[in-house]
């Protein structure tokens, strides 16, 4: 035997620490069995390290014993013999044992007839009252699943984000023009056929004129080094001079467009209008269209929809200022609510 | 599951539920609660639960739900003690039934459960176990454990009047 009283310490380390191999391992426990003091070192709780907790043993239901395994009935097992007898889970020979053991035992029939006393019968006078708002008419609309009702919910939330998106639209025009363009077209006193334009709208950026709409019957030139603001209604500006007024190309005399104030270049939209199409037109339509549209009435109608095919009670509500104009908006349903006020 | 039979299923089991609930709250708005709650929940998922599989479905949910709620209320089981120490000291004569009653309040959460499982309902072992989430040993030891406390409380209560 390789191990002994002078090494077997570092054998048991490795043990506990699990790099003992299985023919040391069993030479450790004979060892240990030769010299119970040294067993003692042993902490059964360390021993244990070396074994996952994840591993399970599958046959343990083959290690579970029945009443019948017990060879008699005792002192100690009787009360668990009464109890399996109230249950109705004793084997009749086992019925049997129990009979012989209690045996006309005042004592130990009163035990049985005690446990017979504990079995509960429910009172049968006590009902629910309220079955009819738990039943469902034969017609009514199934209930959608979870997944269907989740996937209605985020379409009414992205809806309605929508639609609180687009609303601003039609007052806004977009989300870099902040007031809504006014564009005129005057007579300068000092010039034959000036143009003054009345905006001041800034632009994110100087747009290259790209238009073709003739300015008072004139056809100007462009000075091509130059990008300045687009301005809807202007052909072409020929030279932008400092200060307030650019000059259109026209020869006789020229025209003048008069700048506003602001040192903004200026511009009426942010977009460009390279698809040939005209910015301000689009605009106007869609403005007159978001005008005929009642954004809110076609939030309410898909939010009773939605209600209506899920049984759900999605509301929506909103707070409108002095001007009509809505300052916030709440979605509750029957768990959640979520609010949020209009973003200036 | 057919709405006649979800609704078949409101008029057999709602009264055990309900029962069942009951003796373990004592509450009876509680126990409505627990019982729509759990018909609330068995009617969402009309499509998925089987007829037969119906009654299991409403224990276990009406159980857990309760569980959550005995959670959420601690306070209630301190007065439910309180209450019944009140009546045992009193030392006046009561009836099995209500002597039941009081041990069976007394009985820990699990066991009580379990038992009333087991005696309202008729459920195995086994059945009980898929209700409460315990393992069928686990369901025979409590029962065997609860059983043992009410025998010997009435024992005890039996042997002073």
């Amino acid at each position: 035997m390789t191990i002994n009283k002078n090494n077997y310490e570092a054998y048991l380390l490795d043990y506990i620490e699990g790099n003992l191999d299985p023919l040391l391992t069993a030479e450790l426990m004979a060892f240990l069995a030769e010299n119970p003091a040294y067993d003692q070192l042993l902490d059964p709780t360390e021993t244990n390290n070396a074994v996952t907790g994840s591993q399970v043993f599958a046959a343990k239901n083959q290690l579970k014993k029945d009443l019948s395994d017990l060879p008699a009935v005792t002192p100690a097992n009787f009360e668990e013999f009464c109890i399996a007898a109230c249950e109705g889970t004793l084997s009749s020979n086992d019925s049997q044992r129990l009979s012989n053991y209690i045996d006309n035992d005042p004592v130990k029939l009163k035990t049985l007839a005690l446990y017979r006393k504990v079995r509960l019968s429910p009172d049968l006078s006590v009902i629910y009252n309220h079955k009819g708002i738990l039943r469902k008419p034969a017609g009514k609309t199934r209930p959608l699943g979870h997944f269907y009702a989740y996937v209605a919910v985020a379409a009414s939330i992205v809806l309605l984000t929508a639609l609180w998106i687009i609303k601003p639209r039609q007052e806004k025009l977009s989300p870099l023009v902040t007031e809504k363009p006014t564009l005129s077209v005057e007579a300068d006193p000092g010039l034959k056929s000036p143009v003054t334009v009345k905006t001041a709208v800034p632009a994110e950026k100087d747009v290259p004129l790209a238009l073709s709409v003739p300015v008072n019957d004139s056809e100007p030139v462009v000075d091509e080094t130059h990008t300045l603001p687009r301005i809807p209604g202007i052909q072409r500006i020929l030279t932008p001079l400092p200060g307030r007024i650019v000059s259109l190309a026209n020869d006789n005399p020229p025209l003048s467009v008069i700048l506003p104030d602001k040192p903004e270049p200026l511009a009426l939209l942010s977009v460009s209008a390279a698809d040939g199409s005209d910015p301000v037109q689009t605009m106007n339509l869609f403005a007159q269209l978001a005008d005929k549209i009642d954004f809110w009435k076609t939030a309410e109608t898909a939010v009773q929809g939605f209600n209506h095919l899920t049984e759900a009670q999605v509301s929506i509500n909103r707070t409108i200022d002095d001007e009509g104009k809505t300052t916030a908006l709440l979605l509750e349903t029957e768990r959640y609510s979520f609010s949020g006020k209009k973003w200036k | 599951m057919t709405v006649a039979e979800y609704n078949k299923s409101v008029d057999d089991y709602s009264d055990g539920i309900f029962r069942f609930i009951l003796k373990n709250f004592r509450d009876e708005e509680k126990a409505k609660d627990v019982v729509q709650d759990t018909y609330e929940k068995l009617w969402t998922k009309v499509d998925d639960v089987a007829a037969e599989k119906a009654k299991a479905y409403l224990f276990t949910t009406a159980y857990h739900t309760m569980i959550d709620m005995i959670r959420k209320d601690k306070r209630m089981t301190l007065l439910e003690e309180d209450r019944h120490d009140t009546h045992a000291e009193a030392g006046a004569y009561i009836g099995l039934s209500e002597l039941l009653d009081e041990a069976v309040a007394k009985l820990p959460d699990d066991q009580r459960s379990v038992i009333m499982l087991r005696d309202y309902e008729g459920y195995s072992y086994e059945e009980i176990a898929g209700i409460t989430g315990l393992s069928a040993s686990q369901v025979k030891v409590y029962i065997f454990r609860g059983r043992m406390f009410l025998k010997n409380y009435i024992g005890s209560i039996e042997a002073v009047l």
